[in-house]
C-alpha cells in the first residue's frame, strides 16, 4: 500500500490525476445513465443506447488509464504503441460488452458475480495491455507480487459490484459506482506501482511510437465526448425523473378518481392509498401511510386474498366501525418493482339497495304486510315444520264482504285507506309474532298455533267488522275467515291453502262475518261441483240438453196459447239434472251465453212444428242480454227456422235490466220491432221497479208462483194479483200467471181476468214430442 | 271548525274480579283523558252492565283518529257505532274525558243503547241520552254521593 501511495504521490502529475479521476467519474456517470436510458428505452432505441453505453463505458476505462499514464512522470522518454493502445481500447469494449450481456436483466447473484469478473478482467486487460504499451527509454521489470495483489483486491470488488449494482435494496445499488471506481483506481495505481522502470540510453524508442503529445489530444477528444455523453446521460435522467414524476402524480390522480379504495402494500405496510379509501376509513392519506393492512381488514390476512376473486371482508374505520366490503388482491408493477395493490370496494350502499330491494319484493307495498311472495316462503317453512315434527299450525284465509261494494262506490284511494286499516287492525289483533300478509285485493292470510285458531278468527271478525270512518263517511265492512290446520288439512303450502279456500268458501257462503274450519265434506263438494263443471262443459258439444216445453192456456176457454221452453240436462250418469243445478253454475263458468242460444235456436226450430197461432216463449239471462249482438243473433235465428217473430217471446228478469240499461233498452226495443214479445219473468220478487214496466217494451208481465200458491186464501196475495193484474191492463200488457196448480187457483184467474195461465194443473214441461202432440191432437184444450 | 260527536257502545272484555276491572276502566278513562286533550276532545264514558257506552265531541278528524284507537283495542268486543253527527255545542266542555258514576238512570241508559247491538239511532234519541249522561255527572258532583238519581232526568229521551 506504501509503494502504492508513494508512487501516486512522487511519479505523477497532480493536477493530470484529478482530471484522471474527473473524466472516470464522468464517464462512469455518462455510461450508467445511458444504460438506465437503454433499459427505459424499447425496441432498436434500446440496442442502440446500450451499445453507446457500452462504448462509453469502455472508453471511460481507456481514458482514465490514458491520462493515468499521461500524468506518470517516470523521468525518462516515453510513448505509445498505437496498435497495442488501440488493441487495448478494442479489447475492453468487447470485454464490458461480453460483462453487461452477462449481467443484464439477471438477477442471480452467482451470475452477475461472473460479469463482474469478466469486467474486472477485461479492465485489468486493458491496464496491463495498456502498460504494456506504454514505452520509455529504459528498461521495464514488473513486480509481479505487486500484479497478483492488485489482482487479488480488485476482482473481487468488481464481482461484489456487479451483484450489489442488481440488488433491491437502493443503499447498496448506489454502493456499486464508488466500488467500481475505487476498483479501477486500485488497479491502476497498484499497477503503476508495479512497474519499475529504469533509465537505459541503450534502449531508445520505436519508430512507430506515438509521443505522449500525440496521445494527449486524442485522449482529451474521448474525454470530451465522454462529458458531451454524460450530458446527454444527464437530460435523459431528467427527463426520465420528470416523466417519472408525472406518470405517478397522473397515476395518483387516476387512483384518486377510483370509487374503490386502493392500497398499495408492501410486506402487509401501506405505502400508499387512493383518496376514496382515506374517506372510506375516514383519515387521511398522509395518516394511512405506513399502518399495517390488517390494522384495517383485522379477518383478512393478504395471503387468504385472492388475486382473481373478490371475496368480502370487512374493513375497521378510523372510528371502530366494521364496514362490510369486497376486496381484491393485485400484484401491479409500479416503476420497475412489483407491488401489492388491495381494491377495497365499500358493499354498504349495495348491501341497502339489496336490502330494499328485497323488501319492495317481499312486502306489499300497500299495507306494509307481507305479500304472497313471502307469505308462500313463510307458509313452505310452517309445513316443512309441521312435517319434521308433527306441530299443528293453523292457516287463516280472509277476504272482506262488501269490500268491492266500498272500492266501486267510494273510489279506490278510499278502499286502499281501508286496506290499510284493516291490516292495522289485522296487526293489532293477532301481536306482533304472527305471519300476516296480504295475499292480493282484499285477501289476507295469517298463520297461528292451532288452539289460537279459533280465538284468532273471533277477534278478526269482530275488530275487522268495526266501523270504519274515514274523510267523514262511515264504512261498514265485514271478514269472512276460512281455518284450515297443518298437516292435517294438508301437508303441502297448495293443499293446505286450498283447503283454507275452501272453508272461507264455506264461510262466505254462509253470509259471511263466520269463520268455518275445513271439514273433510267441503273438499267432497267442491271435487263434486268440478266434476259438474267438467261434465257441463262437455254436455253441449255432446247433446245433452234437451228442451222441455210447459203449455200456456187460456184460463177461461182452456185453449192453448203455447209453451214455455224450459231446458233440461240429461246427464248420462246422473240422469235429469235439475236447472236449478246447472243453471248457476253455467252462468258462472260462462257457458251460459252458447247454451242459452243453443235453447232458443232449438226452441225456435221446433215450435215451427207446432200450429201457427201458438207461441213459444225462451228465458233470456242477463248475460245473454248484456250482449249487443243478441238482437241480430235472434233475427238470424229466426231467418235459419223461418219461425215469425210474432209467434216468439222471450222472458227476462228484474235482475237482468240492472246492469246496463242503455244496451239493455236498446236490444229490447230492436227485439219489439222484430215483433218478438217481451215478458217480464218472476214479476214481483225482485225490485220490481214499476219504472221498468214504463221504460222498457214489455207486453206481458208473469206474476210470480209464490204469489199463486195462498190464493185464494191469503187475502194479501189476491190482493197483490188483483193489484198487478189491473195495472197490467191499464199499461196494455197482458198477465200470465204461474204455477197454477189447482182448479181454485185457475177459477181466481179467471175472475180477476188473467189472459193466461202456466202450471201443473194443466201440464208438467213435457217433451218436445210430447208438446207437439198434444198441440196437434184435433180438440186443442185441456178444460 | 265543525262540532261533531260519536257515541258508541261495545261490550266490556276485561278480565279479573269486579275491583282489577274497576281499576282498570278508570286507566282507561285517565289515559283517554290526555290523550283527548290534546287532541281537542270531550266526552264521557259509561261502564256498566259489561257494556262501554262512550260519547265524543270534537273536530271531525280527531273523532275519526280517536274512533280508529278504539277499533284497534281489543279490551272490548262487538263495538257498535250508534251516531256520528253534526253537533250544535259540546254536550261535556268540562271534561275531556270524564267516567259516569254509577247511578239509578244509567239503568234508563242502557235499557236504550245497552241492550242494543247494532243500528244506530237517531239524533234526537241520542242527543237525549248524552243530555241524560250530562246530568248524572253535575247531579254527583252537586249532591252527595247518596243521591244520584236527579228527578225528572228521565223525561229527557224519548221512550225507545
Amino acid at each position: 500500500m506504501e509503494i502504492i501511495y508513494s508512487c501516486l504521490r512522487d511519479a505523477h502529475d497532480q493536477g493530470l490525476l484529478w482530471i484522471a479521476a474527473l473524466v472516470c467519474v464522468t464517464g462512469v456517470y455518462a455510461s450508467i445513465s445511458l444504460a438506465r436510458h437503454a433499459s427505459r428505452a424499447e425496441g432498436n432505441s434500446r440496442k442502440v443506447w446500450a451499445a453507446v453505453a457500452i462504448v462509453s463505458s469502455a472508453c471511460t476505462a481507456w481514458a482514465t488509464h490514458m491520462v493515468g499514464l499521461l500524468a506518470f512522470q517516470p523521468g525518462m522518454q516515453s510513448g505509445f504503441d498505437p496498435l497495442l493502445t488501440f488493441r487495448s481500447l478494442l479489447l475492453t469494449i468487447f470485454g464490458i460488452g461480453a460483462s453487461m450481456g452477462t449481467a443484464i436483466g439477471s438477477r442471480n447473484r452467482l451470475r452477475r458475480a461472473g460479469a463482474g469478473l469478466l469486467l474486472g478482467l477485461s479492465i485489468a486487460l486493458l491496464h496491463y495491455l495498456g502498460q504494456a504499451a506504454y514505452l520509455v527509454t529504459g528498461r521495464v521489470t514488473w513486480n509481479l507480487q505487486l500484479v497478483a495483489l492488485s489482482l487479488a483486491w480488485s476482482l473481487p470488488l468488481f464481482a461484489a459490484a456487479m451483484v450489489m449494482s442488481g440488488d433491491k435494496r437502493h443503499s447498496l445499488r448506489h454502493l456499486a459506482g464508488p466500488m467500481i471506481l475505487s476498483a479501477i483506481a486500485l488497479l491502476h495505481f497498484a499497477g503503476m506501482a508495479a512497474l519499475e522502470l529504469t533509465f537505459d540510453p541503450r534502449i531508445s524508442l520505436p519508430e512507430s511510437a506515438l509521443a505522449p503529445d500525440v496521445v494527449a489530444p486524442i485522449v482529451a477528444a474521448v474525454c470530451a465526448t465522454l462529458v458531451v455523453l454524460a450530458f446527454m446521460g444527464l437530460r435523459f435522467a431528467l427527463a426520465a425523473r420528470a416523466q417519472a414524476t408525472r406518470d405517478r402524480s397522473r397515476l395518483k390522480q387516476l387512483a384518486d378518481l377510483a370509487v374503490e379504495g386502493l392500497a398499495i402494500c408492501r410486506d402487509g405496510t401501506i405505502d400508499a392509498v387512493n383518496g376514496s379509501l382515506a374517506t372510506l376509513v375516514g383519515c387521511s392519506q398522509q395518516d394511512l401511510k405506513g399502518k399495517t393492512l390488517s390494522s384495517l381488514l383485522p379477518d383478512t390476512p393478504l395471503s387468504k386474498l385472492s388475486e382473481h376473486q373478490e371475496q368480502d371482508g370487512e374493513l375497521v374505520t378510523n372510528d371502530g366501525a366494521r364496514v362490510p366490503v369486497r376486496l381484491l388482491r393485485k400484484i401491479v408493477k409500479i416503476g420497475n418493482v412489483d407491488q401489492t395493490v388491495v381494491a377495497i370496494r365499500d358493499q354498504r350502499e349495495r348491501l341497502r339497495t339489496e336490502q330494499r330491494m328485497r323488501t319492495l319484493a317481499f312486502t306489499d307495498a300497500l299495507t306494509g304486510l307481507a305479500n304472497r311472495l313471502q307469505f308462500n316462503q313463510i307458509l313452505s317453512a310452517s309445513c316443512e315444520k309441521a312435517s319434521a315434527t308433527g306441530e299443528r299450525f293453523a292457516l287463516l284465509l280472509l277476504d272482506l264482504d262488501r269490500f268491492k261494494f266500498v272500492n266501486d262506490t267510494f273510489g279506490h284511494a278510499m278502499g286502499d285507506e281501508l286496506l290499510k286499516r284493516v291490516a292495522r287492525r289485522l296487526t293489532a289483533c293477532c301481536g306482533g309474532t304472527t305471519s300476516i300478509a296480504r295475499l292480493g285485493g282484499d285477501e289476507f292470510a295469517i298463520i297461528v298455533d292451532e288452539e289460537l285458531a279459533q280465538d284468532a278468527a273471533e277477534t278478526i271478525i269482530d275488530v275487522l267488522g268495526r266501523p270504519y270512518l274515514i274523510d267523514s263517511s262511515i264504512m261498514d265492512i265485514a271478514a269472512s275467515v276460512g281455518i284450515a290446520i297443518g298437516p292435517k288439512d294438508g301437508s303441502t303450502p297448495s293443499i293446505l291453502s286450498r283447503s283454507a279456500d275452501l272453508a272461507l268458501y264455506t264461510a262466505k257462503h254462509a253470509g259471511g262475518s263466520v269463520y268455518r274450519r275445513f271439514e273433510r265434506e267441503m273438499s267432497e263438494r267442491a271435487q263434486a261441483r268440478r266434476q259438474l263443471e267438467l261434465d257441463l262443459r262437455r254436455a253441449l258439444v255432446r247433446e245433452e240438453f234437451e228442451v222441455h216445453y210447459q203449455p200456456q192456456v187460456d184460463p177461461g176457454d182452456g185453449r192453448f196459447q203455447g209453451a214455455e221452453a224450459l231446458v233440461r240436462w240429461r246427464h248420462p250418469e246422473r240422469g235429469m239434472v235439475p236447472p236449478a243445478d246447472f243453471i248457476p253454475l253455467a252462468e258462472e263458468i260462462g257457458l251460459i251465453s252458447p247454451l242459452g242460444e243453443w235453447v232458443l235456436r232449438t226452441a225456435c226450430e221446433q215450435a215451427t212444428g207446432w200450429p201457427s197461432h201458438l207461441t213459444v216463449a225462451v228465458n233470456l239471462s242477463p248475460v245473454q242480454l248484456r250482449d249487443s249482438a243478441l238482437a241480430a243473433r235472434v233475427m238470424q235465428i229466426l231467418q235459419d227456422t223461418g219461425l215469425p217473430g210474432s209467434r216468439l217471446e222471450l222472458e227476462i228478469t228484474e235482475t237482468a235490466l240492472l246492469q246496463d240499461e242503455e244496451t239493455t233498452y236498446n236490444t229490447l226495443h230492436a227485439l219489439r220491432a222484430m215483433g218478438i214479445r217481451i215478458s217480464m219473468d218472476d214479476f214481483g220478487t225482485g225490485y220490481s221497479s214499476l219504472s221498468y214496466l214504463r221504460r222498457f217494451p214489455f207486453s206481458k208481465i208473469k206474476i210470480d208462483r209464490s204469489f199463486v200458491r195462498q190464493v185464494p186464501e191469503d187475502r194479501e196475495s189476491v190482493a197483490i194479483i188483483q193489484a198487478l193484474t189491473s195495472l197490467a191492463a191499464k199499461l196494455n200488457m197482458t198477465v200470465t200467471v204461474e204455477g197454477v196448480e189447482t182448479a181454485e187457483q185457475r177459477a181466481f184467474t179467471v175472475s180477476e181476468g188473467c189472459s193466461q195461465i202456466q202450471g201443473y194443473l194443466i201440464s208438467r214441461p213435457i217433451e218436445s214430442v210430447s208438446i207437439r202432440a198434444l198441440f196437434n191432437e184435433p180438440l186443442q184444450s185441456v178444460a | 271548525m265543525p262540532l261533531y260527536r260519536l257515541l258508541y257502545r261495545s261490550e266490556i272484555a276485561l278480565t279479573g274480579s269486579k275491583d282489577q276491572i274497576d281499576h282498570q276502566i278508570d286507566q282507561i278513562v285517565s289515559a283517554s283523558e290526555q290523550s283527548n286533550a290534546r287532541s281537542g276532545l270531550t266526552g264521557a264514558l259509561i261502564a256498566s252492565g259489561g257494556v262501554f257506552i262512550q260519547a265524543l265531541e270534537g273536530p271531525l278528524g280527531a273523532l275519526e283518529a280517536t274512533f280508529e284507537k278504539i277499533c284497534l283495542d281489543l279490551r272490548h268486543k262487538r263495538v257498535n257505532l250508534i251516531e256520528l253527527a253534526a253537533a250544535e255545542e259540546r254536550i261535556f266542555p268540562e271534561w275531556s274525558m270524564i267516567r259516569v258514576a254509577q247511578g239509578a238512570q244509567m239503568i234508563e241508559i242502557c235499557t236504550v243503547v245497552g241492550v242494543r247491538e247494532s243500528g244506530r239511532l237517531d239524533t234526537s234519541t241520542t242527543s237525549a241520552l248524552v243530555s241524560l249522561m250530562r246530568n248524572i255527572l253535575l247531579t254527583k258532583s252537586t249532591s252527595s254521593p247518596g243521591d244520584e238519581v236527579a228527578a225528572g232526568a228521565s223525561a229527557a229521551y224519548p221512550a225507545p
